[in-house]
């Protein structure tokens, strides 16, 4: 199927899902608010006029939003990530969102004024890293700075107090959509495009030996994913060693995305957790994309620790359906609750 | 003749949820798609006998909200980007999941000629008028639109499901 045709499906399926709804009574509400508003415009104008004052319009403010999850059957609450990993989960001020885990006690936060911030679980504090226009939308992080992709510049930061922003210097290619630190460089990939690195004291990009029409999966894992989302990768390779796993599909998986040791596919209707290797898989359902830290996937209201093959759910934001929201940065899990936002931080979950 | 305000509910009722299905896929959240109906809805409810009498009320509303929801997008991404917002796609809809992700990670413009064009149907220069823009501008959005679509344009980290 072409990726006209994908899409006109895909259209298809998701305008099937529109509850049909009386929008008659919210239509002529609105209606009456304009025509006062009206009324009091031209009011307002002639006191302009003869004061010489100005008006201004606020623009109303954001709904709240609407409930499109398909309920889902209730889970045991033996496993809630609470009790499981208790250390792991925080409440942190509404203000702010997770974008990243830095550390067991620290993640990096996108502040409401449009900062960059770490806040630390443990004190429940946060300190600015830099302030810009809008949350980046590439970044990583580790446990000394954030980098981040601003209008084809990579930008560091170091996450100490009293740090400054700075330009590291230009990543050519307007499909980049993965980055990652290495030491004292920061790389980064797009798709069939090899991986790049550069230096974070200033330099030239270039390309990571080996690595050409492989694509980032977690420093210093990259792999061969394919364009096509049904098809399957061939191998992950470790671009600091050389070392290559090979990757073997089980039986009737498609389009699996895998880490060095773990990938999730789908086969049918439901999501596949399967060793790299091919030496063992499982049924999970929901989960996808690649695993944080080579161990952790999410996906209907689970995180799945391959690992130690442990299921974990958390609770999420409740919907009138039944169902749950959340969101996701790197390594983080977190949703609004009780006037704050609950957070799960993977990197608090112990090593077994 | 029956009064205006009758007719228009009874387009309204009869309407609605083509209306509702259509915002759906412009704005992928079903609490903004109502937001757009309705919208459209109260400037058609100002026009309706000018709209009425040219036999074309619903093609006037659909044009009305395309053009409504370019510009909204400009001034609503940044709210969106802190909130959560409610994907119309179940988690373990795994293929689904990601064209609805790359779709929603384009430009307002560009992902707005692919609806038109693969869900309303349109030819280019239908999409161009209803959307105000040159029959050139549309043929290179939806070609740009269709390139970022084939190559993987979601980000893997930092980024909010």
């Amino acid at each position: 199927m072409t990726t006209e045709e994908k899409l006109a499906q895909a259209l298809r399926t998701i305008a099937d899902r529109a509850e049909n709804q009386d929008v008659l009574p919210g239509v002529m509400a609105k209606r009456r608010r304009r025509r006062r508003r009206k009324a009091k415009g031209a009011l307002v104008a002639v006191c302009a006029a003869a004061l010489g004052w100005g008006a201004m319009v606020a623009w109303p403010a954001p709904q709240v939003v609407v409930d499109t999850a398909e309920p889902r059957p209730a889970q045991p609450e033996g496993n809630a990530v609470e009790r499981v990993w208790p250390q792991a989960v925080f409440t942190m001020p509404a203000r702010s969102r997770p974008l990243a885990a830095i550390s067991a006690t620290e993640v990096l936060v996108w502040g409401d004024r449009g900062t960059l911030e770490v806040y630390d679980a443990t004190s429940k504090g946060s300190r600015t890293v830099a302030a810009l226009r809008q949350a980046p939308q590439h970044l990583a992080v580790d446990r000394e700075r954030v980098v981040w992709l601003a209008d084809g510049q990579a930008w560091v930061a170091p996450l100490r107090a009293g740090g400054q922003a700075r330009k590291v210097g230009p990543v050519p290619g307007e499909n980049v959509d993965r980055m990652a630190l290495a030491g004292q460089d920061v790389v980064w990939s797009a798709p069939l495009d090899g991986v790049w690195r550069m230096r974070i004291d200033g330099g030239v990009p270039e390309r990571v030996p080996g690595s050409k029409g492989l694509q980032l999966v977690e420093w210093p894992w990259a792999t061969d994913e394919p364009l096509d989302m049904r098809t399957n990768p061939t191998k992950v390779v470790n671009l600091q060693t050389g070392r290559t796993i090979k990757v073997h599909p089980a039986s009737g998986v498609e389009g699996l995305r895998c880490g060095p040791t773990w990938c999730t596919g789908t086969r049918g209707d439901d999501t596949v957790v399967q060793s790299s290797d091919g030496s063992w898989n499982d049924v999970h359902r929901g989960l996808r994309d690649y695993p944080f830290r080579d161990r952790f996937f999410t996906g209907s209201g689970e995180i799945y620790d391959a690992r130690t093959r442990t299921t974990v759910t958390f609770e999420g934001t409740q919907l009138p359906s039944g169902g749950k929201q959340w969101s996701s940065g790197s390594g983080v899990i977190f949703w609004t609750q009780d006037g704050g936002v609950r957070v799960v931080n993977l990197a608090a979950v112990a090593q077994p | 003749m029956r009064p205006w305000k009758v007719e228009f509910e009874e387009f309204v009722r009869a309407r609605s949820h083509a209306l509702l299905r259509y915002g759906l896929v412009l704005t992928g959240s079903a609490d903004d798609a109502a937001d757009l109906v309705q919208e459209a809805l109260v400037k058609l409810s100002s026009s309706w006998r000018r709209v009425r009498s040219k036999d074309d009320p619903e093609g006037y509303v659909r044009t009305i909200m395309a053009r409504q929801h370019v510009s909204w997008w400009r001034r609503r991404r940044l709210e969106h980007l802190t909130a959560e917002v409610p994907s119309p796609v179940h988690e373990d809809e795994h293929e689904l999941g990601e064209i609805w992700r790359r779709l929603r990670a384009l430009p307002a413009r560009q992902r707005t000629v692919l609806v038109l064009r693969y869900y309303e149907d349109l030819a280019d220069a239908e999409i161009a008028a209803r959307l105000g823009i040159s029959q050139a501008t549309v043929r290179s959005q939806a070609s740009r639109a269709l390139a970022t679509l084939r190559v993987r344009a979601d980000a893997l980290t930092g980024r909010w499901r």
